[in-house]
């Protein structure tokens, strides 16, 4: 087992910089999860990583010790590809020993590691089949079992599960789960699935356009995203965005901290900002920000106290809950103080609440609705979180 | 020929119908293309006495004095030259092949997989060769061939048989090589292997039909191959068959019953190689278009 550590860690294609200094810990034993939208630069890290693509600038460390210049077999890594990567002409047996032939391990040793693989891996039935003869769960799991019988030091996966049908990709992601469970691997697992990063990951390690956005546990990206990229990206479907200007209501007594009171105005919606919010926007002060809240953080209420109103456009009930896709009403709040009617008939960005299962509403509904007590974001005009209660 | 169409599904049976069309137009071409074939088939059977000079394809005798005749041919010291030519020609073919197939498959890989220089004036080059008529080498070959004292030997043909296969040979394969996929050699460096083990463990062994489809294109023009075998060679029992076959040519007299007999037996090992290697020929030529 090892460490992996990168640390400026830059990837170049001629002028195009595809990563950008990454600074990055995969600490002993630990199953980070890359994640990121396609060709942001993950797998271009995990190959750098794995020795298959040279580094541009910055130091890798594999174990403590600096791997830039290692060979691939020398770093004691192994990788699982999204395509499988098995050789077609060989047995499934053949294919899971091939690396330890190669490494000249004593026959009943590599006999021995094979069939722990497939038993634990459950291929045994399936060790004198070709790679052809497979299904793609199977061919998915002789690829796990061709790099665990090599006991790295590191495993990688690049997209292991990506080539899956919905439902095998769920069973695959416990069998990675439980190989990690096992093995407690060092594992640098790439994905651009937030479902597998949160269901997966120790730490989740976000990724956009080659720069790293946030390293955290997922319940810390989920609950505290560093910005408006990972608020969207993890969490399904994505958090609502809308750009508001903040400033402070006069209407309202100061606060018990002594500050004003602020409000978020987006035209479409409207609402006064309490508790968290209230705290990072009085950070802030006033300008504009952008208010970022998850479907299911909006609540239906009565009319006079809807913060938003959503005029219902997609209908999507999934059994457990129903999604709502819309835009805001074009009308004025009923809550809207002294506005002027004009400036209120912006429409915001197109918004998606969670509803009870229970609810049906009609396309053209216009469902009132307000933020739950303590959810909700604000972002600075960078795009980063404002985090009222420290540093974020 | 006739055209069996075993289901009879109502659009089945309508496409039958506009296949005959087609048909129509390919028997003449059918009769015109075997025509000749017949007519050596014929010309073999006529025994040695003599052909008729009629113009129909099919034999009119059975006669296999021709056939015994070419192969129990001997010379002067009684030396069985049918046996000693048709071990030149299989020699000369198998070495060539095995030579070409060498020399272009690690060609073809380095083509396939490394970046160096001279990597497109070399691909370049080897398709250059390719667009002059071989015999415009013929007399370079001649002076180098003596310069090496090779001539009228085994292995001056082998050399020049392989060399003017490589080319060929190094784009089929580099071609078929481009097709597999990256990520298996990337496999197997992560296991391991040196590019040594994975050209031979992982890429020769899923090039097959390619190779399959190279060795016998190499196989097929060393063995047929006249001109320049009819330049080197000198004596008869360094022959090979197609230059014994055009010897039946003589300036006097044409021995056609031995011409074609000569022809027959050399076509034999070309056809049951082919008949052999059909399965991964059609793999091979078709090659990069379906990945299994
Ligand atoms: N050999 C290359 N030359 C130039 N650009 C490349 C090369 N390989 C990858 N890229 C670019 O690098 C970016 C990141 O690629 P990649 O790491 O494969 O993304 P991901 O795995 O996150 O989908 C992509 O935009 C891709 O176009
Ligand atoms: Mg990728």
């Amino acid at each position: 087992m090892a460490s992996v550590e990168l640390e400026h860690l830059q990837k170049r294609y001629g002028d195009t910089l595809v990563v950008a200094s990454l600074d990055l810990q995969v600490r002993d034993g630990e199953l980070l999860v890359l994640v990121g939208p396609s060709g942001c630069g993950k797998s271009t890290t995990l190959r750098m990583v794995a020795g298959l693509e040279e580094i541009s600038a910055g130091t890798l460390k594999i174990g403590g010790r600096v791997a830039n210049d290692l060979s691939p077999r020398d770093r004691d890594i192994a990788m699982v590809f999204q395509s499988y990567a098995l050789y077609p002409h060989m047995s499934v047996y053949e294919n899971m020993a091939f690396g330890l032939r190669i490494r000249k391990l004593d026959p009943a040793d590599i006999d021995r590691r094979v069939r722990d693989a497939a038993r634990f891996l459950e291929l045994e039935p399936l060790l004198e089949r070709r790679p052809k003869a497979l299904s793609g769960g199977q061919r998915q799991r002789v690829a796990m079992g061709r790099a665990v019988v090599r006991e790295p030091a590191v495993f990688l996966f690049d997209e292991p599960l990506s080539n899956l049908d919905a439902k095998l990709r769920v069973q695959m992601r416990i069998e990675v789960a439980r190989l990690h469970e096992r093995l407690r691997a060092t594992i640098l697992y790439v994905t651009h699935d937030q479902v597998e990063a949160m269901t997966l990951a120790d730490r989740i390690a976000v990724m956009h356009k080659g720069v790293l956005q946030q390293v955290a546990s997922p319940d810390v990206i989920y609950r505290q995203p560093a910005n408006t990229f990972v608020a969207t990206f993890i969490g399904s479907p994505a958090m609502n965005l809308w750009p508001v200007t903040l400033e402070a209501d006069a209407t309202v007594a100061p606060g018990a901290a002594g500050g004003p009171t602020f409000r978020a105005d987006g035209g479409c919606v409207q609402l006064t900002l309490k508790g968290n919010l209230g705290a990072a926007a009085a950070q802030l002060g006033p300008g504009p920000a952008t208010l970022g809240v998850r479907p299911q953080d909006l609540e239906p209420c009565a009319e006079n106290e809807a913060e938003l109103r959503l005029r219902v456009a997609v209908v999507e009930p999934l059994g457990a809950e129903t999604y709502v896709y819309g835009n805001a009403a074009e009308k004025p709040f009923a809550a809207a103080s002294s506005r002027d009617e004009a400036t209120v008939e912006r429409v915001a960005s197109p918004s998606i609440v969670r509803l009870d299962p229970q609810t049906r509403p009609r396309l053209g509904d216009v469902i009132p609705l307000r933020l739950r007590a303590g959810a909700g974001h604000l972002f600075a005009a960078d795009g980063l979180r404002v985090d009222a209660s420290g540093a974020p | 020929m006739n055209d069996a169409q075993p289901t009879a599904q109502p659009t089945a049976k309508r496409r039958g119908r506009y296949a005959i069309v087609p048909h129509l137009l390919l028997v003449p071409f059918t009769f015109v293309t075997l025509y000749p074939v017949l007519y050596v088939v014929k010309l073999a059977l006529s025994g040695t006495s003599g052909a008729t000079a009629s113009a129909a394809p099919w034999p009119t005798r059975f006669d296999l004095s021709a056939f015994s005749t070419v192969v129990g041919r001997t010379d002067a010291n009684g030396t069985w030259l049918f046996g000693a030519q048709l071990w030149n020609s299989l020699v000369i073919s198998l070495l060539t092949t095995v030579l070409g197939i060498v020399l272009a498959a690690s060609a073809a890989y380095g083509f396939a997989r490394f970046e160096f220089p001279g990597r497109r004036v070399g691909l370049l080059g080897f398709l250059a060769t390719q667009m002059f008529p071989g015999i415009l080498t013929l007399i370079p070959l001649y002076v180098l061939i003596e310069a090496l004292g090779l001539l009228d030997t085994t292995a001056g043909l082998v050399l020049v048989y392989a060399t003017s296969a490589v080319p060929f040979c190094t784009w089929t394969l580099k071609g078929y090589f481009d097709t597999l996929p990256k990520d298996l050699e990337e496999s197997a460096i992560l296991d391991g292997a040196s590019r040594l083990t994975i050209f031979l463990r992982i890429i020769l062994p899923l090039s097959a039909p390619a190779i399959a489809v190279t060795a016998l294109f190499s196989f097929m023009s060393a063995w047929n191959e006249f001109v320049l075998a009819h330049t080197f060679l000198s004596s008869e029992a360094s022959f090979t068959l197609p230059v014994q076959i055009r010897n039946y040519v003589g300036d006097k007299e044409v021995q056609w019953a031995l011409f074609a007999a000569a022809s027959l037996i050399v076509s034999l090992p070309v056809m049951a190689l082919f008949y052999a290697l059909e399965r991964h020929l059609v793999g091979g030529l078709t090659a990069g278009g379906v990945k299994g």
